[in-house]
């Protein structure tokens, strides 16, 4: 069990490399470097331009060096110190501006990510376990327009029946009067009452999701020969199902963790959007459009990272929850 | 000792029958096609995807207008329902929708329409309306339907906030996103071909760098990532060149599931007894390729390319109504959702979040077809 | 061969017309199409015949383990209780009843083909041979385990305090095996079906393992039914003998008439496919020609005569046999040989020499 960890963790150096590299290519790929962008939008704006400044700029982020060297003083600097860079747009550094935003769409994601469990699985086993009744097509067909209905579209529609039918326009985490209030109770109550919305809309299509994988594999199991043999045992019908198919199906469910994540990720910056959340979202949308690549870089290459953690976690998890992985003795396909 | 001959037992969950054999000798892609009719989603899904298939390719003579006409006077009109017969005195067949009363609302100056039931515009098949260019090269001006009187606009679907036909962009949209959804899916399928079947062929160190970038490319957001690289698009390039951009940007993150299928059904096919038996009967390999493994795994390929338009579908659409795939004037449903941002808007004109019900079928009918060509192949999965 | 008397007291399953279907969309499949067999106690019973003959589909009928669309349709399975008390019919309890499952690994187990796929690969050994225990004599987890051990030790298996904690992927093809048979012992059944246990062993590990069956039939006084395709493994095993050919049973007796004066065409035909010491080297092995018909579309008549070499036109295709008794304990269905036919739902019982 310890090599396997340490094995699996090493695996994730050269995808953290990979992730910071697209990262700084986002940076880069627009015309021009940050500070032409920058540039013009201090003359834009009237302000003379602090020869000075931009020769400090210049040094620390080293344009005038070859990419590679770049690349190096950029990474250094985030994990040596983490700094990430300045944000023009709202002239901070912006380690300032990510950490809150993204511990909210941390919060949003894991609290989907346990929704949609605790609603798939039910629904999965059941439909698998009576297929081709009326409750499995339902179930199904549900999934099905659930996969099929972009998560803005459902955000969309939710802003428009609550504003239409109860008059409400939905909007941000917290209500106008905790917004700027130190954390207490009242903020967290307040903040969970408006994140049920993201939580379902950004839920559904994980959730059709995990439905249609946990039935497939139910399904598989259910035809082994295993399952005979625990029948030929005498044991009550749900009992053996749920200890040995139901048990088998799941390791492939967890592993379904690395996917899920960053699907749910992208819903949510989809949903927040449209929601006005104080995510990452919208953040990372205004500056991608405006040009501040140091915050969008820096956006991308936080959650790139967050997504392999996650997904190292469910690797984890799944070699403590099935004994073939945690034994080495892996089916390679 | 020699055993009698002992294929596997009888499986006691299927049929009882020797699954290795069809009955009657039928060919492979016959019992195929059964299969794939006798799934009810699957050829209703088929049916309503040749419908958006044959409005992709007529957008021009389907649209009852053109989508970039416009009328300042009608933003924002409802649609007109359509009625098939008269009867307010008597009974008359032919069809008609009722015109408008309009009111500007001095504070707003936002038009406020009411139904005027006393006037009635015919609306015929065939007609004459905006002219335009079918597939750009043939003047025309005849429309599949529209109103009789060519100095006449109906709004079967509601207008937009310019006074645009919503039904003209939303059929003008589903060539654009139908289209960017198969070239994402013909360039991903490439991608995925190439490699994955590199990764399968070759195997080794080739392979396990390929697995490698595989699982690099499903672990990482990949809706952020798209918004990173198409934020890098510049702004000035025309519409076709960001077109072809957006199209690269999807397919080169979207071939990863393809090139895993292709790979996955590579390595346990050359496995199989029947390519092992090619093999030792002295088959060169492009016959063992051609004749024996490609025929057994193009259903799969279909299956999985039929699942992976879905996907290019909704990423084009979430991009562009983020604002940063396609840009007006353009017309793909993303584009058109752009206008539905706005709660006002919605509120005030929700038939603008009509695209997205085009989405949401279109997506629907793929993934059931995708997914009963999947069963139909493989039935014992 | 061990000793017994005479008596219907001696036959714990007796199993008569059983018939079990497979219902598809297109047809039905008759797998299992009336077979009368019995079990006794402390002896052996071997079911033999080629794939798809619906050996492996009875054999599940009789615990009623065949999977839908499959169905057991007809027949009764009566399953004699010890001492006094009256049979109980498991064919009319229904497939998911509470009596059937009193049953299942308690009066009545199961020893599957493939070891590796009939256990579960993420439990241990010992939670998989206790579970038995656990439902049926309602034992604590700790005694299920220490009973575990000791049924690992009665099979055989070294180092059985080391095994019980293992996954049964950390084991070998014999050992697994005989962790099913451990399992199926938990609860001291009166009748073990066997379906086929040592198909999937090397040779080696497949002598070591019918030892084992023949020991413990002997020192339990068990009924074993064996399923196999392998006439080897029936001559080194069986009591008794019924030879199966498209879901009947064509004919069946003591082992020893059954190898030396088989009467039906097709159990000759088995026989003589098997090679011998000595008589090799001289021309081809003999096989039966043809390939067993499509299940969904049986032959009218006898269902083997697409296939025998006797067969009679205008006879076998038309009249489907009666089951005759030639002699004492043998039965066959075969309309070319002589012999009283057998009474209807018949008391008699198979007797050995």
């Amino acid at each position: 069990m310890r090599d396997y960890v340490i094995r699996r963790c090493l695996y994730m150096v050269p995808t953290l490399f990979a992730i910071s590299v697209v990262a700084f290519l986002v940076i880069q790929l627009p015309p021009g470097n940050f500070l032409t962008t920058y540039i013009a939008q201090l003359s834009a704006q009237g302000q003379g331009v602090d020869g000075a400044q931009i020769r400090a700029l210049e040094e620390r982020y080293g344009l005038n060096d070859p990419v590679v060297v770049q690349y190096w003083k950029w990474i250094s600097g985030i994990v040596t110190r983490g700094d990430f860079g300045q944000s023009f747009q709202f002239r901070r550094d912006v380690s300032e501006l990510i950490w809150n935003r993204i511990g909210l769409t941390l919060i949003l994601a894991l609290s989907t990510l346990l929704l949609s469990w605790a609603i798939a699985f039910p629904i999965g086993v059941y439909s698998a376990v009576r297929q081709y009744s009326v409750g499995d097509y339902v179930v199904t067909f549900i999934g099905f327009v659930g996969l099929a209905t972009p998560n803005f579209m459902l955000a969309l529609l939710f802003a428009w029946v609550s504003f239409r039918y109860f008059g409400q326009s939905v909007g941000g985490v917290f209500s106008p009067e905790y917004a700027d209030a130190a954390w207490n109770l009242g903020k967290l109550l307040d903040a969970m009452s408006n994140l049920w919305v993201p939580v379902v809309i950004i839920a559904t299509a994980g959730t059709a999701a995990l439905v249609r994988v946990l039935r497939a594999n139910l399904l598989d199991e259910l035809r082994k020969p295993y399952v005979t043999t625990a029948r030929a045992k005498g044991l009550p019908e749900w009992r053996l199902i749920l200890k040995y198919p139901v048990r088998m199906s799941l390791s492939p469910f967890i592993s379904t963790i690395g996917w899920i994540l960053p699907t749910l990720i992208g819903g949510e910056v989809l949903v927040s959007i449209v929601l006005s959340l104080e995510t990452t979202g919208p953040l990372l949308v205004e500056a991608l459009r405006n040009q501040d690549m140091y915050l969008a870089g820096s956006f991308i290459l936080v959650l790139g990272v967050l997504t392999v953690v996650g997904t190292l976690l469910s690797d984890l998890l799944l070699a403590w929850w099935d004994p073939r992985i945690r034994h080495q003795h892996v089916e390679r396909v | 000792m020699v055993r009698t001959p002992n294929l596997p037992p009888p499986a006691p969950t299927g049929t009882g029958a020797d699954p290795g054999r069809a009955p009657g000798d039928v060919p492979q892609r016959v019992l195929v096609r059964r299969r794939f009719l006798r799934n009810k989603l699957a050829v209703i899904g088929a049916l309503v995807l040749c419908g958006f298939v044959l409005v992709s390719v007529f957008s021009e003579f389907v649209a009852p207008s053109t989508p970039h006409a416009y009328d300042a006077s009608r933003t924002h009109a409802p649609p007109q329902r359509l009625h098939f017969a008269d009867t307010d005195d008597g009974f008359e067949l032919g069809m008609y929708v009722h015109g408008f009363e309009v009111e500007r609302d001095p504070e707003t100056f936002a038009n406020n329409y009411t139904v005027d039931e006393s006037t009635k515009i015919p609306v015929g098949f065939f007609v004459q309306g905006q002219p335009y260019e079918m597939w750009g090269l043939v003047p025309m001006d005849r429309h599949l339907i529209g109103a009789k009187d060519p100095a006449q606009e109906v709004y079967f679907l509601g207008a937009d906030r310019n006074g645009r036909d919503m039904a003209s962009r939303i059929v003008y949209g589903t060539r654009v996103s139908m289209s960017i959804g198969l070239a994402g899916v013909a360039m991903s399928f490439v991608l995925g071909l190439v490699l994955g079947g590199i990764s399968g062929y070759f195997g080794g160190r080739i392979d396990n760098l390929i697995q490698r970038v595989i699982e690099f490319l499903m672990s990482v957001p990949t809706i952020p990532l798209w918004m990173g690289l198409s934020a890098a698009v510049p702004r000035e390039w025309g519409a076709i060149q960001t077109y072809l951009a957006i199209t690269v940007i999807l397919s080169l993150i979207g071939w990863t599931d393809l090139a895993r299928v292709v790979r996955g059904r590579f390595l346990s096919l050359r496995q199989e007894d029947f390519v092992t038996a090619a093999r030792l009967d002295g088959c060169r390999s492009g016959r063992i390729i051609g004749r024996h493994m490609l025929p057994s795994f193009t259903s799969h390929i279909i299956a999985s390319l039929t699942l992976a338009v879905p996907f290019m579908i909704l990423a084009e659409t979430s991009l562009s109504f983020l604002g940063l795939g396609l840009q007006a004037p353009v017309v793909s449903w993303g584009v058109l959702l752009q206008e539905a941002q706005n709660i006002h808007s919605i509120s005030g004109a929700p038939w603008v979040l009509l695209p997205g019900a085009a989405v949401t079928v279109a997506v629907l009918a793929l993934n059931f077809v995708g997914d009963g060509v999947r069963d139909a192949a493989d039935p014992y999965r | 061969m061990t000793e017994h008397t005479d008596t219907a007291e001696e036959t714990v399953l007796d199993i008569r017309g059983l018939r079990t279907h497979f219902l598809t969309d297109d047809s039905v499949i008759r797998a299992v199409d009336g077979v009368d067999l019995r079990v006794h106690r402390g002896r052996t019973l071997c079911v033999v015949g080629e794939s798809g003959c619906g050996k492996s589909a009875m054999a599940r009928s009789v615990l009623q383990l065949v999977e839908p669309p499959g169905r057991v349709v007809d027949g009764h399975v009566f399953l004699r209780p010890d001492g006094a008390g009256e049979p109980v019919d498991l064919a009319a309890l229904g497939p998911t009843s509470r009596e059937i499952r009193a049953v299942r690994g308690n009066d009545v187990a199961m020893v599957f083909q493939e070891p590796m796929s009939s256990l579960s690969l993420v439990h241990t050994v010992g939670n998989q041979i206790g579970e038995a225990l656990r439902v049926h004599t309602g034992l604590s987890r700790k005694q299920a385990r220490a009973r575990s051990v000791e049924l690992l030790e009665r099979v055989r298996v070294p180092g059985a305090e080391r095994v019980v904690d293992s996954y049964p992927f950390q084991l070998s093809g014999g050992m697994r095996q005989r962790v099913m048979i451990a399992m199926a012992l938990a609860c001291g059944p009166r009748v073990l079906i066997a379906d086929e246990p040592t198909t999937a062993l090397d040779v080696t590990t497949q002598a070591q393992i019918l030892d084992l069956f023949a020991d413990l039939r002997r020192d339990s006084g068990m009924g074993v039914m064996f399923i196999t395709h392998d006439m080897g493994v029936v001559a080194e095993i069986a009591d008794e003998v019924a030879v199966m050919y498209l879901g009947t049973v064509v004919e069946q007796g003591p082992v020893d008439a059954i190898f030396h004066d088989p009467q039906h065409p097709y159990t000759r035909a088995l026989l003589e496919a098997v090679p011998r010491f000595g008589a090799a080297r001289k021309g081809r092995l003999p096989t039966i020609r043809g390939s067993i018909p499509d299940p969904g579309d049986q032959p009218s008549g006898c269902v083997f005569r697409t296939r025998c070499p006797e067969a009679v036109e205008g006879l076998c295709d038309t009249t489907v046999p009666p089951v005759t008794v030639p002699g004492p304990g043998r039965r066959i269905r075969c309309l070319l040989r002589e012999g009283p036919t057998a009474p209807a739902d018949s008391e008699e019982t198979v007797d050995a020499d």
